[in-house]
């Protein structure tokens, strides 16, 4: 037994939408709950042997063939132009660490545009995002908050007349 | 003939010019930034193109489209960063040509090539679309159906890296598009309780949250420069008419080329990344005349480019006559077509004929104005990639968050958007690819709703008794067990030998 992975994760957490979806389509009519009854158990079914494979040394002796075939197109110098760039296992960590402030700041872009006007939110926003997560200097932050903001205040609500 | 002709003058008609323009800037621009592309381009564009009519939503898309490949070359060439993976062997030949002061003959080479290679695949797009119409006319609910399941599993089997990971993806989307009101009955199902998704998973948040999202998460997670901050534009003007002119000299390679990236650009789902290598293959394979690959050969840059913009008009060949996707560009405009009305297929080419020849101008009108654009600004484009990625993610985020919001104004599908967003950063990250979702999402709805109506109006036979639906269904099941068959067959092999 390996240990996990984010992969892993991903796939348990497919599984658990494959589940989630038959138990709620169980309530359903006859005709509403065939198909999703049907794709939440072959989610599950094909999720778990990739899980199994990955985690499970047997398994994927015996059933390796299934998960690891590629697709026909897939050529070596693409896989290995693929591995080249990716980032080593402790920078892969990192990243998923740097995901949830990326987030957060997303959300809150969202919610900003909710409760403010976006006419607002778009500078400010950029204005912190750029000052504050991508560390660059007052002079960066400045010009391109002020850019954007202009910029799509020009495009949605001068020239599309967008009304939100 | 009278469908060409509206073509015409939907395209020529003031506003239609200024958007195609408009499209073939920003699909220049996209292009060439590394690590945004042409799909990207077209769901930054699809809100944008709301309150548009078809034609001119088209001719916008449609030009962003067109001007990537050629976009994504000027970097490759210039800063051997290749603007989209479909670039990837652009490079290969056409920086040693840089670092031998010869840029501009290879942008020449990489203009030429790539206008010609477009022409000679809206050419075959213009001849295979009046041949469909009898097939498309043969269509009903169980072709519908099985072409829907079909194209899922077959873009499994042709995609990049796992088929079995293709297929979850597959399914996950499928699942994905059974949320909200059942077609045929109309019951609501998936909602858990919030109002907004009983019209289902919108595809437009969708697609800008896998495409546009996603890959800014990435720049900004990866956070590498673009490009060398010492990097050096010189000679960017210099020998362009002859490289101009050097497709012509090598014209039985560039239309061999061509003819790989029509091939790649028809079967559905593998796209600009796998033409422009198979391409480059080609030619280092076939070329016996002092060949120099890898040191400047103008060859190594005529094949992937002629491959890449080729295979844009065989991609439209499925997308148009099936509702097929051929590439993944392709896959987010069949999206846009969708919030446009028009249902991509056998339906559009019987409904709206003028609108495919819409396409096929649009196409060849962006390969000529990005080639000419492309040549006149690469210089001062190249230094437009000496900007920090970290610069450039927040505005794309604000533009595709706000463009998601635009669409209908409900603020839902900007959360809609961040969610597909962070699910396809996963997804990338862990081998599963994010076209067949897309895919799934434009065809589960179709897929389900011709599923009840097969049933009731040809009971469960009606997929295995008419021809064309029992062919797809046999592909279908072919490309399923296709690991079980190559595992048998190699078995076979081993006891043999």
């Amino acid at each position: 037994m390996k240990h996990f992975k984010t992969s892993n994760w991903v796939e348990l957490a497919f599984i658990a939408i494959g589940v989630v979806f038959f138990v709620e389509s169980m309530g359903y009519n006859p005709m509403a709950r065939l198909i999703p009854q049907i794709l939440s158990v072959l989610l599950i079914i094909f999720v778990l042997l990739i899980f199994l494979v990955e985690l499970v040394p047997a398994v994927r002796k015996k059933l390796g063939f299934l998960v690891l075939e590629k697709g026909v197109f897939t050529s070596n110098d693409l896989e290995k132009a693929e591995e080249e760039s990716a980032p080593p296992a402790a920078e892969q960590k990192k990243g998923e660490i740097m995901l949830i402030p990326l987030i957060l700041w997303l959300l809150a872009f969202a919610f900003g545009i909710r409760y403010i006007d976006y006419v607002i939110v778009v500078p400010v926003w950029v204005f912190l995002f750029v000052k504050i997560q991508s560390r660059r200097s007052w002079l960066n932050a400045v010009a391109l908050a002020i850019g954007t903001g202009a910029f799509n205040y020009i495009l949605f609500d001068l020239i599309l007349q967008s009304s939100f | 003939m009278d469908a060409v002709i509206q073509a015409l003058q939907s395209f020529f008609t003031w506003p239609a010019p200024l958007f195609s323009f408009l499209g073939i800037l920003l699909g220049l621009l996209f292009g060439f930034i590394p690590g945004l592309g042409g799909s990207q381009a077209i769901a930054l564009l699809i809100p944008l193109s709301y309150s548009m009519e078809p034609g001119q939503a088209i001719a916008m898309m449609v030009g962003a489209m067109g001007a990537t490949p050629f976009g994504g070359s000027i970097s490759a060439i210039l800063i051997n960063t290749p603007g989209t993976a479909q670039n990837a062997a652009t490079c290969f030949d056409g920086f040693p040509l840089t670092k031998q002061g010869r840029a501009g003959y290879a942008l020449g080479a990489s203009a030429s090539s790539s206008i010609l290679g477009a022409l000679f695949g809206v050419a075959v797009l213009a001849i295979l679309i009046p041949l469909g119409k009898p097939v498309v006319l043969a269509f009903s609910y169980p072709e519908f159906c099985m072409m829907a399941l079909m194209g899922i599993s077959i873009i499994a089997i042709v995609s990049l890296g796992s088929i079995w990971k293709a297929l979850v993806a597959g399914i996950f989307g499928l699942l994905l598009s059974s949320m909200g009101y059942e077609p045929v009955a109309g019951s609501i199902r998936f909602v858990f309780g919030v109002s907004y998704l009983y019209d289902g998973i919108k595809i437009v948040p969708a697609l800008i949250g896998l495409f546009a999202i996603t890959e800014s998460l990435k720049m900004m997670i990866d956070g590498q420069q673009l490009t060398n901050k010492h990097s050096k534009f010189e000679n960017v003007g210099v020998g362009v008419w002859d490289g101009i002119k050097e497709p012509f000299k090598h014209f039985w390679l560039f239309l061999r080329c061509s003819i790989i990236g029509v091939i790649i650009g028809i079967i559905p789902g593998v796209g600009g990344s796998v033409s422009n290598f198979v391409a480059y293959g080609h030619a280092v394979q076939t070329t016996k005349n002092n060949p120099h690959f890898g040191e400047g050969d103008v060859r190594g840059v005529i094949a992937p480019q002629a491959s890449d913009t080729a295979k844009d008009g065989g991609a439209l060949v499925p997308t148009l006559l099936f509702g097929i996707p051929g590439s993944v560009e392709t896959a987010v405009l069949l999206g846009a077509l969708i919030l446009h009305g028009l249902q991509p297929g056998p339906k559009m080419l019987l409904t709206n004929p003028e609108l495919v020849y819409v396409m096929v101008l649009a196409l060849v009108a962006s390969n000529v104005i990005a080639g000419l654009i492309g040549l006149l600004c690469a210089g001062s484009l190249s230094r437009l990639t000496m900007l920090p990625v970290r610069l450039i993610a927040p505005v794309v985020i604000v533009l595709a968050l706000i463009g998601a919001y635009a669409t209908q104004g409900i603020w839902g599908d900007v959360i809609i958007a961040i969610v597909f967003g962070v699910i396809g950063y996963f997804m990338e990250k862990c081998g599963f690819s994010r076209v067949p979702v897309i895919i799934a999402l434009v065809l589960g709805k179709m897929a389900q709703q011709t599923f009840f109506q097969t049933l009731m109006t040809f009971g469960a036979a009606g997929f295995f008794l008419r021809p064309i639906s029992l062919i797809m269904f046999i592909i279908t099941l072919m490309a399923i067990l296709s690991p079980f068959l190559k595992k048998i067959r190699k078995s076979k092999e081993a006891v043999i030998k």
